[in-house]
Formats: C-alpha cells, structure tokens, sequence
C-alpha cells in the first residue's frame, strides 16, 4: 500500500514538473521565479547556511512512510493544472494574439554620447538597436551571464593548474558580446540595409561605431571578471592580456569577417534558438576568434611560461591598436567590395 | 543632372533594363511609368548604387554613382520600407536622417512643421515605433525623411501606392511645389498615370527595360498613355 502510494506521489511530482514546465515555456515571469527560487536553494546550500539537498530525502522518506502525504503533491498537481488552464483559457481567443502588442515608445536622446564626436548618432542607433529588439537585447543578458562561466572552471581541482583552459576563459569571458553580437554585424542592421547604403553615411564611421561599441563590452567585461583574482594571479594576467588581445586584434577580425555575412535577421524574432542570420561565416569566424589566441598562448606557456604568454597576447593587441586605423581602412574597403552582395542577400526573407 | 549611358542590367539570361541614353535636366521632375517588371525599380536602385549596372553607367551631378560614393550627400531617395528603421520612433528617425545630412534638430523640426497636413495627426507624436505605424503611414514618414536636408536629387519609388486620397492629393502638391521653387530634381515612379501627369513635366515609359516613350507633359499626354496602355 504504502509503495503503491509513494508511486502516485512520484507520479504527480512528474505531473507538477511538467505542467511547471509548461508555466515556463509560456511566461517569462514563471520563469524567473523558478529560477530565483533554485539559485537561491543552491546558494544557501553551497554556503552551507542551510542544508537544501538534505531536505530532500526525509522528504521522499515521509512520502512513503505517511501514506497521507500523498495527498500533497496530487494538491499541487491540481494547484499547477488550474493555474495552466487559466492562464491558457486567457489566451484561447484567436482576435487577443493578433491584437498587435504595442509598446508604448518612449524616445530618448541619449544627449551622453554626444560626447564621443561623429560617431555619436550611429552609435545611439546602435544603442537603441540593441535595447529595443528581443534578440539583440538578450544578447547582451546572456553575455553578462557568462561572466560567471569561469566559476565552472576556477572552482575545479583539474583545472587548477591548466593555463590553457584559463586563457580560454580569458578571451571568452571577456569577448562573448564581442562573438555574439560581432559575429552578425552588420546583419543586425539587414532590415534597412539599402538605406544605410544609400544615405549620407560614411561607411567607415558606421563600422567605427561598431568597433566603439564592442570595445566598451571587452572593458566593461574585463572588469567584471576582475573578481577572478581570487583564484590566483594567473586569471587577472590571463585576462587581461586576452581583453587587450580582443581589443586590438579580435575587433578588426570579427568586423572584417562580418562582411560576409549576407543573411537577414528579423530583429523581433525570439532570441532563444534562433538560428536565423547563422551560416558557415559564423563556424569560420569562431576559428579565429577563439582559437588563435588561445593556441598563441599556450604555445608560450609551454615553452615559455604564463607571463610570457600574457606578454604576447597584450602585444599583439597593441600591435593591432596602432594599426587600427589602416586595418578599419581596409575592412571598410571590403565592406564596399561586397556591398551589393550583401543588399541583395538581406532582402530575401524567410532563408 | 543625370545621365545615364548605354545602361544594362541582366539578371541570368534576361535582360530586365537597357537604356542607350537617358538624360534628366536639373531641376526638372521626371515620372517614370510602366507595368509591373518593366525596370523601374531596377533604374532607381542602379541611380542609387544598390545594384550593379551589367555595362554603362549613370552620372548624377558629375558624379559616377558606382564609382564615388559623392553623390550621396545631395542625394536622397525613399524606395520601400527597407528605407525605414523599425525601432526608431518617426521623431527619431527624422532627427537620425537630420544628422546624417548635417541638419540639427530644429531644422529638421521646423522641416517637419511644414508637413503638418501631410502627417494629418498620424506621424508625430504618436508614441509608436516606425514598425507599428500602418504601411500608409510609414510611407509618409519615409517621403517626408527624403527632403530632409535640402536634397538636389530627391527619388521616390510608387509613392502614391497605400496613400488614403486625401494623402494623395496633398503629395502631389507638394511635389509639384519642391520640383518648382527649389532646383530640385524630382524622380517618381508610379502605376498611377493620371497622378503622374499631373505632377511631372516629363514621362517616360518603360517596356520590359527599353525607353518606348518620352514626353514632354501636356494636355494630351494623359490620353496618350491611356491609349499606350490600354492597347
């Protein structure tokens, strides 16, 4: 009797999960709660201020050993279905989801980035590009999120001494908007691509916007995993040789490499899974990207050791920041060469 | 103002435009009619540099358009919605084009002050993203974007197509008045023959990508093309 019932109990815990399931994949909210709610389980465990993961077998024990418990999970699975079938019988009507959603627009001027001379009304665009667009402004959450990735690695007793794999931290943690949102430029701006090609715009400032823009994500990234340190030195050098790396050479590199892009991104479009805008170009850029440095690096730091490692990577970055000029002269160049290509290829829809 | 000489365009086997010789006057507002494929849209985009001409070439003011980006900044053009970005407000976007062609904010507002009928209560304002507005509207915005900052060469592709009547009417005044008071050069297409009789001092009729027609307007250049279409 008592194992029969813990299986029912089992049976709604699955229930429950998968109607929260549903919850989350329809609402953003939902979402965030559930998450809140596990970081924080795992928080006070991991701090050891309350013992979370010991709750949890006393609590499967007493299913089974207080055959009336039961009753509490088949509650919560009707609790879960009911808040479901309200939250759906709300959007059964076919007339609510066509109802445009409009959000109310609110303009600003951003007088802030006046300041940064003739680039300023490109780089308001892309600012407002950015903020106003699912996908891009997800882009920008998630690369925030990765700066907790190195905890993954930092953490770990295998890792401890593997300086390759920090200098894989380093240019990544510090160059993920850099890949993420470098990788589509200038796909972003593929709705009114022909405009852009036909207004009064110098297309070197457009792309020195881009350069500006991605080089305030390295810094402000940068900081952000200063905290690092904590784990040895080797992590703030590392990173900071790869911040400088991804300023002077990935910068030019992932804009260079934009130029062949030719595929439309539907801005509004979910960011989640979104494949659209992605082609060889994007494999072929991570290459470079990701590989080279770390590669340069740990060829040094085999023969050599980690600050000479760091020492190479923040030369070449240098190296890249003197040239930066003649090598914006050159993307620009590109960019012109295959100008109708990529107006052609942005106007076809649905590829 | 504008030459264009022994123009092609050729996509795969066909030829979709081929003009020997077409010369547009500064000044003068040109309407360019045609069916459907008859290579409008394709001469506006070769005049702006979108697409490469297969041979020849078109001059705007002393300027090859696919040789020198100069031309650009005299230059403006409303094509299709492809010249709007959607996330900017109409305000936005006007003071965004402003800035591209040297035009403060005053400027552009005391431009846009101008075009109060036009907009009818419907552009500014409206606490709406240009990819909320209905298509009529974005239109008004995009044309009323392409005479900002004193244009010599103003292109504007089927701009009566979507417009409400009274739209119509109020655009074609005002560009009769842009291609009379100022040295401006107007380009329109249109499907529209009797809109652009009424606007343009000269038609010209494309046929699958061949010149067949050029006409100074008159009275009877309505009916001439009626005829011409219509047989």
């Amino acid at each position: 009797m008592n194992v029969l019932l813990w299986l029912v109990a089992i049976f709604a815990i699955v229930l429950i999960i998968n109607y929260v399931n549903f919850l989350i994949n329809k609402n953003d909210k939902a979402l965030f709660v559930i998450a809140g709610l596990i970081l924080t389980f795992y928080g006070l465990d991991y701090f050891q201020i309350v013992p979370v993961k010991e709750f949890f077998g006393p609590i499967f024990h007493g299913l089974y050993a207080y055959p009336l418990a039961v009753l509490i999970p088949i509650g919560l699975v009707f609790i879960v279905y009911w808040i479901n079938f309200k939250y759906l019988r709300n959007r059964l009507f076919l007339d609510d989801s066509l109802k445009a959603k409009k959000q109310e627009a609110k303009s600003s001027d951003l007088a802030w980035t006046r300041r940064f001379g003739d680039i300023a009304p490109f780089l308001q665009l892309d600012l407002k590009l950015i903020w106003r667009n699912k996908r891009t402004k997800a882009q920008v959450f998630i690369s925030l999120l990765f700066v907790f990735y190195g905890l993954f690695f930092y953490t770990q007793e295998v890792y401890a001494n593997a300086m390759p794999m920090f200098a894989f931290l380093g240019i990544f943690m510090t160059g993920i908007f850099l890949a993420n949102f470098g990788q589509f430029i200038p796909a972003w701006d593929s709705a009114y691509y022909s405009m852009m090609m036909s207004q009064n715009i110098p297309l070197r400032k457009y792309l020195d916007s881009k350069a500006g823009l991605i080089s305030v994500s390295v810094v402000v990234m940068f900081l952000l995993t200063i905290p690092y340190v904590y784990f040895g030195w080797e992590a703030l050098a590392i990173n900071f040789g790869s911040a400088i790396y991804n300023l002077g050479v990935n910068i030019p590199v992932i804009l260079y490499f934009g130029s062949f892009n030719k595929k439309r991104i539907e801005l509004d479009k979910s960011p989640f899974g979104n494949m659209q805008g992605t082609s060889g170009t994007q494999f072929l850029i991570m290459l470079p990207v990701l590989g080279a440095p770390i590669l340069i690096f740990s060829i040094c730091y085999l023969f050599f050791s980690v600050e000479v490692g760091v020492a190479v990577l923040s030369i070449m970055g240098i190296v890249g920041f003197m040239f930066k000029n003649k090598l914006l002269d050159a993307i620009t160049e590109q960019y012109r060469k295959k100008k109708y290509g990529m107006i052609a290829g942005f106007k076809e829809k649905n590829s | 103002m504008i030459t264009a000489d022994n123009l092609t365009k050729i996509y795969g086997s066909q030829l979709v435009l081929n003009i020997d010789h077409l010369e547009i006057p500064k000044g003068q507002s040109f309407g360019l009619v045609g069916n459907n494929g008859a290579g409008k849209t394709t001469f506006f985009s070769l005049l702006l540099d979108l697409i490469q001409p297969s041979s020849g070439q078109i001059v705007n003011n002393e300027v090859q358009v696919n040789a020198s980006e100069d031309w650009k900044p005299f230059t403006s053009s409303f094509i299709d919605e492809s010249f709007l970005i959607g996330y900017l407000t109409p305000e936005e976007y006007f003071y965004f084009i402003g800035e591209l062609r040297g035009r403060n904010k005053a400027d552009v507002d005391a431009l846009l002050a101008q075009f109060e009928d036009f907009f009818h209560g419907e552009i500014l304002g409206q606490k709406k993203f240009l990819r909320d507005l209905s298509k009529g509207n974005q239109k008004k915005a995009g044309i009323v974007a392409s005479f900002i900052g004193n244009p010599e060469v103003v292109i504007l592709d089927e701009p009566f197509a979507n417009l409400d009547p009274t739209t119509q009417i109020r655009l074609k005044a005002i560009i009769k008045e842009l291609a009379e008071s100022e040295n401006v050069t107007v380009l329109v297409s249109s499907h529209d023959l009797m809109h652009v009789t009424e606007v343009c001092e000269r038609i010209v009729v494309l046929n699958k990508g061949e010149v067949v027609k050029d006409i100074q307007t008159s009275a009877e250049t309505l009916k001439e093309l009626e005829t011409f279409f219509g047989g």
